[in-house]
Formats: C-alpha cells, structure tokens, sequence
C-alpha cells in the first residue's frame, strides 16, 4: 500500500470512527451480550463496563445478536426464535421488528441472521412449516431480505431458497455477498440468492480423501475484529482413502481439530487443520495482528500456532464459554455465552483479566457475543 | 434399524428412506441439528472420547444452549413451540435450576 493509499484509508477510517463515536470520544471496542430472558447490554470493554441495558420486547431469549455498522442498532433473533427486533442501544427503543411466521407458515431463525454492510438490508434464514389440519407440510429452507427501515411490521423485500442447515452467515467487505455456513460453507449473492461457491465441510469426501466425516459447530459468527469467517472442525484421518472408505474408526491415524474459514475482505476460502484434536472447541478467532496465532474456546481456552499447527498454551476457563472473539487491537480475548459473564483474557498470555458480569444473572445460552466500535 | 420400530410419521419416513435405498440422504448430528426430533445424541452422559472430562463444566452452562434449540429433546421440553414457559422463573441455569418446571402430556396426548 502506498503512503497516499494509507492516508486515504486512515482518513476515511477516521471518518468512520468519527461518526460512530460520540462527539469528544475515541471508538473504542464495546460488546454487544444478551442474557435470558430478553436483555441486551452494551459493554464498554476497556473499562469491563455494562454501560447501558435493554429490555427487548417478548418472552426471549435473545439468540443472534447482528450489529449495524455504526454500532448503535443491536438486531436480535428472539422470542422462540420465531421474531427479529432491532434494539437501538442508545435509548433501548424497538426500531424494527419482523415476524418470522405469516398465516399458518410457522418460521423459525435458526441462528443465521445478519445486516448488510450498509446497515440497509436484514438477511434471516428462515426454517418453515405449513400447518396444515391433518399434517405439517415442510417448506425449503429460505433467506428473507427486510428493509431495515421498515419499522415494527416489517415484511420481506424479497426470498430465495437455500440448502437446509445453514446456521450462522455475514457479510462480505464488498457489500454484494454474504457468506454463510451449515454443513457446506457458501458464499451467496445477496441481491439475487445465487449460490456461487460451495466450499464442503460435511461433504468433503472427495476432495478430502483421507479425512473421514467431520463434525462441528457453525454458531457464533464472531468475524468483525478479523473480518475472518471462521467454522471449527474435528475430523479422524486415515493413512489411506481406502481405510477411509472401509469406515473403521479404529483405524483412523489421527484426530485433528481445523477450521474452514472465509477472508471476507478477499472473499478466498481456506481449510487447513490447526492441531491434533485434544479438547472440544465451540468457537475459533484468528489474531487480527499475527495471522499465524488462532485461539479456541469451550471448557479451556487455547493458542494455537498454525504452521506448527501445536497448541502454544491451554489455560482452564471458570466454566465453560462457547464463544471466543479478540479485541480489535488483538490483545485481548473475549469469550462469552452459556452463562451471565463475559470473560476478558489476555491474547499474549492467556491470563484472566477480568470478568464482566451482566446484570441480573441471566444466562447467555448459544446467544453470541459481538463487538462493535463505538 | 431392524430393532427399531418407527412410532410416528417422521420415524416411518426414516424407515422408508432406507428402504429406498436413500439412507445416505438422513445424516445424523453431524454440524448444526436443531429442531426438537431427530437428534440421536447420547445427551449430557458422554463426551465424544467416551468419557465426561470434555462435558460443559459444569452442566448447567451448557442447560439452556443446548435445551433453546431443542438440541436434547428426551430431556428437556421444547420451549421453542410446546412449552414457551418450562423454564420462565429460571433465567439463571446455575441459580434457579430447582425452578424448573416438570411438564406433563395434556388432554388428547395422554389418551
């Protein structure tokens, strides 16, 4: 990059800084977290904060948590999953909402849901069921586009089909796709639904010929302080695709733990194991300052170094945390979910920094944790 | 499957995707399943390497992540459609598990 391109890139990033930051203050990294049964706090990171709590209308609980770009707006999956409510964190007033179900079509966000880059539009997968009086008729799987400016009835713009599973999707830096992931990862058209690349994970037998079936978790889509869209596998190898295709785990070499990961800004797509598969791992983040480092989360919390593909350090979690995301500057960690805190550690050493804890106990569930600037 | 016996409409499908041959098409627990049915997972009682060291610790951190999807069905009640309100009075795992309503099958499902 050259010196011109660089003060271009920072004056516009001081801009953008500049209007999402109230007047007189830096942006600085805040957590979005919701806990049960309908609350969504905005955490100043810095100061291990709770600086403003919402009630969000319904029963709960809140699931996805999708920021928009300015980091005012937290949109959230809620109430059985069955309604999207956008929560203006500024003065906790609903701005936007949108019913999944219409007339007897039952339709539930099963965890993908996220904002445009521009903050415009709102993408919600939709599982779907007619309820029929003699029988439940399943409908394809579909992504629903809302206006975000459509206010508290807000009905779909526009609907494609997508393949069943899909559970956690984001947006490219470009602004024209979506990436998102299930089984498969897919990199998605946004303005017409067209899938234009398929990227396997749960079918990966043929490009993959001595791994056997993978599992793993595409929940916690915790890519904006890397813009790396980041899935989590473990998988058994075998010394051959014939051992492979013979299906005798005994057999296998050995278990690894990798990731398939999308660089929303390149839009390329990567898969590579990370290390031997030792402990569960729920979420995995990359070091937005060392693209060699990745660190992983459930019941510990690890370092990962990639070339040498060797855990660096493993330290035991309070309790067990499903989601991991650095700091913008890559010197922390947050890991969050399950129960009512947010855990900050120390991305060099993997030492305890503090611990956050969100107002009236309620549990975090699979809900996500993001971070946004502010 | 010979010494399982479908016992609702979804089950029989299973059993007649195998008869054509379609088994491949039904994949269990691999990635993400939700939905309340059709989860074959032992549940909270074993880990992956048939021990219970890499369990949630403890338990009651993972409750509500696995119950909100209907991840165990056997277990829990499904608070999605059925039971919105089994666990109301306990948003806290840890603190208020012992609040935790028991459900029971009502009207026409206990005939």
């Amino acid at each position: 990059m050259s010196s011109m391109q660089s003060r271009i890139l920072a004056s516009a990033l001081g801009l953008a800084l500049a209007a999402a930051a109230p007047a007189g203050a830096r942006a600085a990294d805040h957590i979005i977290a919701v806990s049960k049964p309908n609350n969504v706090f905005l955490i100043d990171a810095a100061a291990r904060k709770v600086v403003k709590e919402c009630k969000i209308p319904g029963r709960g609980s809140p699931l996805t948590v999708s920021p928009s770009p300015d980091g005012r707006i937290a949109y959230l999956v809620t109430n059985g999953w069955g309604e999207v409510s956008g929560i203006n964190l500024d003065n906790c007033e609903e701005v936007f909402h949108a019913d999944m179900s219409e007339g007897n079509i039952r339709g539930k966000t099963i965890g993908a849901m996220t904002v445009s880059r521009d903050g415009k539009e709102l993408f919600a997968l939709q599982s779907r069921v007619e309820l029929l009086t003699d029988r439940y008729n399943i409908l394809p799987h579909r992504i629903a586009v809302y206006d975000t400016a459509a206010g508290k009835d807000a009905k779909p713009i526009r609907t494609f089909d997508v393949p069943r599973g899909l559970s956690i999707m984001v947006p490219a830096v470009d602004g024209k796709h979506l990436w998102a992931a299930g089984h498969d990862m897919y990199k998605i058209e946004a303005a017409t639904g067209t899938i234009v690349e398929t990227h396997p994970i749960l079918y990966w037998q043929d490009q993959r010929p001595t791994y056997g079936l993978p599992d793993g978790l595409a929940f916690w889509p915790l890519s904006e302080t890397t813009e790396k869209f980041i899935v989590p596998y473990v998988a058994p190898k075998f010394a051959s695709k014939e051992d492979r295709d013979a299906g005798d785990l005994a057999k296998a070499t050995e278990w690894v733990l990798g990731v398939s990961m999308a660089d929303l800004k390149t839009n390329e797509w990567v898969q590579t194991d990370v290390a031997p598969f030792e402990v569960i791992i729920f979420s995995m983040a990359l070091s937005p300052t060392d693209p060699n480092i990745m660190y992983g989360a459930y019941t510990t919390l690890n370092k990962y170094d990639l070339a040498q593909k060797k855990v660096l350090k493993q330290v035991e979690l309070d309790h067990t945390y499903y989601a991991v995301i650095t700091s913008t500057d890559g010197k922390e960690l947050y890991v969050g979910s399950t129960n009512d805190d947010i855990a900050v550690y120390s991305a060099e050493t993997l030492d305890k920094l503090a611990n956050i804890k969100l107002p009236g106990g309620g549990d975090q569930g699979a809900a996500t944790i993001r971070v946004v600037q502010r | 499957m010979k010494h399982l016996k479908s016992i609702n409409r979804k089950a029989a499908l299973l059993d007649k995707a195998l008869d054509a041959g379609r088994a491949d098409e039904v994949v269990a627990m691999q990635n993400v399943v939700a939905g309340c049915a059709s989860t074959f997972d032992p549940g909270w009682e074993v880990d992956p390497f048939g021990g219970v060291a890499g369990l949630c610790q403890p338990m009651e951190a993972d409750l509500y992540g696995c119950s909100d999807p209907c991840w165990w069905p056997a277990q829990v009640p499904d608070t999605m459609n059925t039971y919105p309100d089994w666990n109301a009075k306990a948003p806290s795992a840890p603190r208020d598990w012992r609040l935790l309503e028991s459900v029971f099958p009502e009207g026409e499902d206990t005939v």
